[in-house]
């Protein structure tokens, strides 16, 4: 054996891409643009974890998500919007993990534990995120004003600003 | 707590937030600024990323600890988490020794560890001449969000020591490699252990008990009988353990130093067993010397020698290196009949000084040399011109050279010798 | 917290409150224009553009392990020599290596015509000069005979794409192999 294969663990790959087929499935129900889009951002996927690149990867992410900003822009449901948004993140996530574990470890040691562990993880932290928000909209009954838009907006902003890194 | 460092995982994920917010806020979708706050949710979990104290305990076995050359050894390394905190995302590789490498399973672990608990992997090395120290064990240890990391070390002491038999085999040929006939001696007794050698004219004061009195009853004359004493050879055997001389034709198979090991041993086997003293000596950056000697502690100290010492071991040396001083205490180390036995693949033109300069001191030299030349690129293919050329020289000046390639030693010494006796 | 950060944390605070408290019911009296939010959302989308771009400049920063499982390995005789080819080709290096190139190869050309040819030194020498210890003309020519490659050879090399430095170290090492076989030129000792 000698040399390890630094390629994307089979783990890894198997499960970035169900999260992502589970992402097509939440856009299938927006428009059909946002789902072949989705689509096109998991061919991108598959191909960066072939070749173990970041970019492609860094790449489909993105394109997962003009898909979700398309979704979104056409007047998409809020529940498949946010189930389409958990599915990509955790796609991205699970493929960029795949790439790291594999140039750490490479394809022959057995992973398993590892990368389950660490999707259980992000999943946890997406789906209770997704409630959260979802939570909130729910209880802010009907249309709002511009003003509480703006200022959410403004809000978001810098509340960003503060707790990114 | 502030161990380890960024790994930039999810930088730009709050651009994207923001665009997602400002997309939401254009076309007065809410559901774009939901999945904004769904990203503001998960860089608030990135900020909180923390990697807690790493304590690990590593214990290695071994499923043989003094294995045969070429035995597969068995390694289990067993990882446990001692910290009082869960390590969600833990990378380990093992610190498998230079010398040795992997032929199945594998050597790292990846796994998540509660406190208390323990991962295992398991995985095969082939035994290979020497002793073999593991180096530390390097842990690479990331929090669940993948954003904080930190490379530790751990180390758990292990050797893996492999001392092959000192057994020649039985029909080696080595009858050519030293002469036994030392020089002339006079002695009082013809016994076992001498030999006739010539008849000279008889001078004054020679031993009447040498006086051949078979001649002087046919002819009359006086003359005197000389002997040649078959003693027992002193050789040493020189291994060339030079940087120079660590090189092979490929990544599997011996390399040249260790072909040459094998060769010195064989041969200390062999000699000794013929009654010969035997020593060794390592011409090379770590200095080596076990002066010629016999008996069953010199063979045992000699097998040791050869498996354990660092100059005999497989990987390159890199200490500093003055040839012409390490050739000078040899000379003075030699005795004076004393013969020589240099194993040295001849990869480079010091390797033949070496052995002319030895020979010219008035010892007997006979060069075993394992051929390492292949014919791959065209380098190699010069190299291999470079080393025959190398030996047509040796031969030349008189020097015994036993070229061994790819065939058993036995064979390369039998073909030699039958070169020899032409 | 740096200052930044805490102008940033007191309008997010401020802003997040306001707007909460607007969607529960409370009225600020303000009217925000359309063209006011179209600048905002497009601050917004400036700025978070500006963050995208950032991850490109920024590198993956992870340990890189290395490989402790392979046997450590070592030289094959002669790769000094493939590597001053390889210099003897590109940039920089070129002359220097070029030089050491044909200076090894023409010593070793002697040396074999000496050993192995059965040559004395000075013959040798010479029949390095004329090109006669070989029958390749591209091989003599490496080692610096002036022997003149016919013009048909020359034209079937360069079209064949095997004039480069290593081809012709090749048959030159490929000619010193066969000095002193039955494959020499006529007249050569065993």
């Amino acid at each position: 054996m000698s040399e390890i294969t630094r390629q994307p663990t089979r783990t890894g790959t198997a499960l970035a891409l169900s999260a992502a087929g589970f992402a097509i499935l939440a856009l299938g129900f927006t428009t059909s643009t946002a789902a072949v889009g989705g689509l096109a951002a998991t061919v991108a996927l598959a191909a960066g974890l072939v070749r173990g690149s970041r970019r492609i990867v860094d790449a489909a992410g993105g394109l997962f998500f003009l898909s979700l900003l398309f979704a979104g822009a056409s007047g998409a449901g809020t529940e498949a919007l946010l189930l389409a948004a958990v599915g990509s993140i955790l796609a991205w996530d699970l493929a960029d993990n795949a790439r790291s574990v594999g140039a750490h470890l490479g394809r022959e040691t057995d992973t398993r534990r590892l990368e389950l562990v660490h999707a259980a993880a992000t999943l946890v932290v997406l789906a209770v995120g997704a409630a959260v928000v979802y939570g909130a909209d729910r209880a802010a009954a009907g249309g709002q004003p511009i003003t509480a838009v703006v200022l959410l907006l403004v809000g978001v902003v810098a509340l960003v600003a503060v707790v990114a890194r | 707590m502030s161990r380890g460092f960024d790994t930039e995982r999810w930088t730009g994920l709050d651009g994207l937030v923001l665009v997602a917010a400002a997309a939401g806020v254009f076309t007065r979708e809410s559901s774009l600024l939901l999945a904004a706050g769904l990203g503001v949710v998960v860089l608030g979990y990135v900020r909180v990323a923390a990697i807690p104290e790493v304590s690990l305990r590593i214990e290695r076995d071994l499923s043989d600890a003094t294995p045969d050359p070429d035995d597969e050894v068995e390694v289990t390394l067993r990882v446990t988490n001692e910290g009082s905190s869960t390590l969600f995302d833990l990378r380990v590789v093992d610190g498998v020794p230079p010398a040795l490498g992997v032929v199945d399973g594998s050597a790292r672990l990846g796994t998540a560890l509660r406190p208390g608990a323990t991962a295992t992997a398991t995985y095969t090395v082939t035994a290979v001449r020497g002793e073999h120290a593991w180096d530390e064990t390097v842990v690479v240890v990331r929090d669940p969000s993948g954003a904080v990391e930190s490379r530790e070390t751990v180390d758990a002491e292990t050797t893996l020591r492999c001392e092959p038999e000192l057994a020649a085999t039985a029909d080696l040929p080595l009858r050519g490699l030293t002469s036994k006939y030392a020089g002339r001696v006079e002695t009082d007794v013809p016994g076992s252990g001498l030999e006739f050698a010539s008849i000279r004219e008889y001078r004054h004061g020679d031993p009447i008990r040498r006086i051949d009195w078979n001649r002087r009853a046919r002819t009359g004359e006086l003359a005197t009988v000389e002997f040649r004493e078959e003693r027992a050879a002193s050789v040493v055997l020189v291994v060339d353990t030079r940087s120079e001389a660590h090189v092979a034709p490929d990544d599997e198979g011996e390399t040249a130093v260790e072909r040459s090991v094998d060769a010195a041993s064989v041969a200390f086997s062999a000699l000794l067993d013929g009654g010969d003293s035997v020593g060794v000596a390592a011409f090379g950056p770590d200095e080596c010397w076990l002066a010629p000697s016999s008996g069953v502690d010199h063979r045992a100290r000699a097998r040791r020698l050869f498996a354990t010492h660092p100059a005999f071991a497989p990987t390159p040396p890199d200490g500093a290196f003055f040839p012409s001083v390490a050739v000078r205490r040899l000379r003075r180390r030699l005795a004076s009949d004393a013969q020589v036995i240099f194993c040295s693949p001849l990869v480079d033109d010091y390797g033949v000084s070496v052995a002319r300069r030895l020979e010219a001191y008035g010892h007997a030299v006979t060069v075993v040399s394992p051929d390492p030349t292949t014919t791959s690129t065209v380098g190699a293919r010069l190299a291999r011109i470079e080393r025959d050329l190398r030996l047509r020289e040796l031969r030349g000046s008189g020097v015994r050279v036993v070229d061994w390639g790819d065939e058993s030693l036995g064979v390369a010494l039998a073909r030699a010798e039958a070169g020899w006796s032409r | 917290m740096t200052l930044t950060r805490r102008l940033f944390l007191l309008v997010g605070v401020v802003a997040t409150t306001a707007g909460l408290a607007v969607v529960a019911g409370v009225s600020f009296g303000l009217e925000l224009t359309d063209i006011f939010l179209g600048l905002v959302a497009a601050l917004a989308a400036l700025q978070g553009l500006r963050y995208v771009q950032r991850r490109r400049d920024t590198p993956s920063n992870t340990t890189v392990t290395d490989d402790p499982e392979a046997r450590i390995s070592v030289p094959v005789p002669g790769a000094d020599f493939d590597d001053d080819l390889v210099s003897a080709m590109g940039q920089g290096t070129r002359w220097a290596a070029r030089e050491r190139v044909v200076d090894r190869l023409e010593t070793r050309a002697k040396e074999a015509l000496v050993a192995r040819g059965g040559h004395a030194p000075e013959e040798a020498a010479a029949l390095l000069k004329t090109g006669g210890w070989t029958d390749d003309p591209v091989a003599a020519r490496f080692l610096g005979a002036s022997v003149s490659i016919p013009l048909r050879q020359r034209v079937r090399l360069f079209l064949s794409g095997r004039s480069s430095l290593t081809d012709r170290a090749e048959r030159a090492v490929a000619a010193i192999e066969r000095v002193g076989t039955t494959d020499g030129p006529a007249g050569e000792h065993r």
